[in-house]
């Protein structure tokens, strides 16, 4: 499989330009001073000093990791896509990577400045912003588009089905269980909590409680998203879970379900991105995909839960809530 | 992953999941990579004891079903190709085919009858590779 398939990586130009820009900036500034200034209170007055060049690091590696992600959610969008949408995701990395390089242009100033008083650097921003948004949404328009080819039914699930209506007409206890796993989810549940603790440890001496007791609770609470969503399917109960403690998000009864089918979906255009979400319709459980299995209750509320096999997942929804087999 | 608890079934509990999760594997639905249910939560499903479903997950890891270790997810183990002599299988099979042998024997079936009864159940190997070939991006 190719890595890029439908999404041109000139899309994220305008943000790697103003990086460069700031990088040419930092670069012309010459050499930083050892010791200064590196956090602002809320009345503006440094609060907190150490190494300048450590802080305009950290500001091009986050661009650098926004820029990342910008493109691994460009590209999901694009194989998604079946029609051409505007893809507003694409301007994620353009506005951070602009908002972050006004920012460390004024503090590159205030470094030079005896009494720096940090403001908001509306202007330095906005001479980032407003040309790289707009460069971004001129790419967005002209970019290619190639409908991805998603078919909804790939699998025979005829013997799953008639295992299933034995098992039940035979009066037997039934678990069927369905696990979103994703690596993404590991390297998150992982990364994310790895960086967060070791922040929190090494920075244990100079920063208030509330900030390490948050990163730490911060960093605990993302790796108990170890493990995915898993949904259970019973006779009594159909329950979806995630994470290792196994927190439990949606709970329904078999016999509430008038319908339950599979359904495509975009999860970036319908939904926002992954994870447990909300729209005007339904509310949705899915980590990766583009086909979900959607249940309509009989108070009217309508679930999507996604699958890596959603022709299963529906049939065994299907069947302990007695609906007949998907044709 | 689908498991059923039969209580009309003699087998021990833990021996149903262990049969019925080899059973998804030959039949190609359950497939190498695929996560099991944590032991938990499976047996909250199926309303028995936890320790039941450990035993039966410390069964399928020792025939090498799946793949078993601290702090990660049970995952169907990749399958090894064959490459057992006659004598290793009867070493490994040889008692519960004799005893499927015998038991066929004392309800009436003819070695013609035990046959056709192995043939209905057996999955030949060009009928997993043909379900494999139709889902390209399968892991195993």
């Amino acid at each position: 499989m190719k890595l890029f398939q439908s999404h041109p990586l000139w899309l994220h130009i305008p943000a790697v330009v103003v990086l460069a820009i700031l990088a040419g900036m930092l670069i012309d500034a010459g050499p930083l001073p050892a010791y200064g200034p590196v956090h602002f209170g809320v009345d503006g007055r440094p609060d907190g000093y150490g190494s300048p060049a450590g802080s305009f690091a950290l500001v091009i590696g986050l661009s650098i990791g926004f820029i990342i992600l910008s493109i691994w959610m460009d590209e999901s969008w694009a194989r998604q896509e079946r029609e051409k949408r505007f893809n507003y995701f694409t301007l994620l990395d353009e506005v951070i990577v602009s908002v972050m390089a006004g920012i460390s242009v004024h503090h590159l100033a205030l470094l030079q400045q005896s009494d720096p008083v940090f403001r908001l650097p509306a202007t330095e921003i906005l001479a980032f912003t407003v040309p790289a948004v707009g460069a971004g949404i001129l790419l967005e328009k002209v970019r290619p588009f190639a409908p991805s080819e998603a078919a909804l039914v790939t699998e025979d699930t005829s013997a799953l089905r008639r295992e299933l209506d034995r098992r039940l007409k035979s009066g037997a206890t039934v678990s069927y269980t369905d696990i979103q796993n994703p690596l993404y989810m590991n390297l998150i549940a992982f990364g994310v909590p790895a960086v967060l603790l070791t922040f929190a440890v090494l920075t244990a001496s100079s920063q208030p409680v509330w900030s390490v007791v948050l990163n730490v609770v911060l960093g605990l609470l993302l790796a108990s998203f170890y493990g995915g969503i898993r949904t259970t399917v019973t006779r009594e109960l159909i329950t979806v879970r995630i994470g290792t403690p196994g927190f439990r998000v949606l709970r329904l009864a078999p016999s509430d379900i008038v319908e339950a089918g599979l359904r495509p979906f975009l999860p970036l255009a319908e939904f926002g991105g992954y994870g447990i979400r909300r729209n005007r319709r339904m509310s949705g459980y899915f980590l990766k995909g583009g086909v979900g299995v959607e249940i309509l209750t009989r108070q009217g509320r309508r679930h999507l839960i996604g699958s890596d096999r959603p022709e299963r997942l529906a049939e065994a929804v299907r069947a302990v809530a007695g609906l007949a087999a998907i044709p | 992953m689908l498991i059923a608890i039969d209580e009309r079934d003699p087998r021990p509990l833990y021996q149903q999941i262990v049969a019925q999760v080899k059973e998804q594997v030959q039949r190609g639905e359950l497939r190498a990579g695929d996560e099991l249910p944590p032991v938990r939560e499976l047996a909250s499903s199926l309303g028995i004891n936890l320790h039941t479903v450990r035993s039966a997950y410390l069964r399928l890891r020792d025939q090498g079903v799946i793949d078993l270790r601290l702090g990660r997810r049970a995952r169907i183990a990749r399958r090894q190709q064959a490459t057992v002599t006659p004598s290793e299988a009867d070493r490994t099979l040889g008692a519960q085919v004799r005893e499927l042998v015998a038991d066929a024997f004392l309800l009436g079936l003819s070695t013609d009858d035990l046959h056709a009864l192995l043939d209905l159940h057996a999955v030949r190997k060009d009928t997993l590779s043909a379900r494999q070939n139709r889902n390209p991006e399968d892991k195993s």
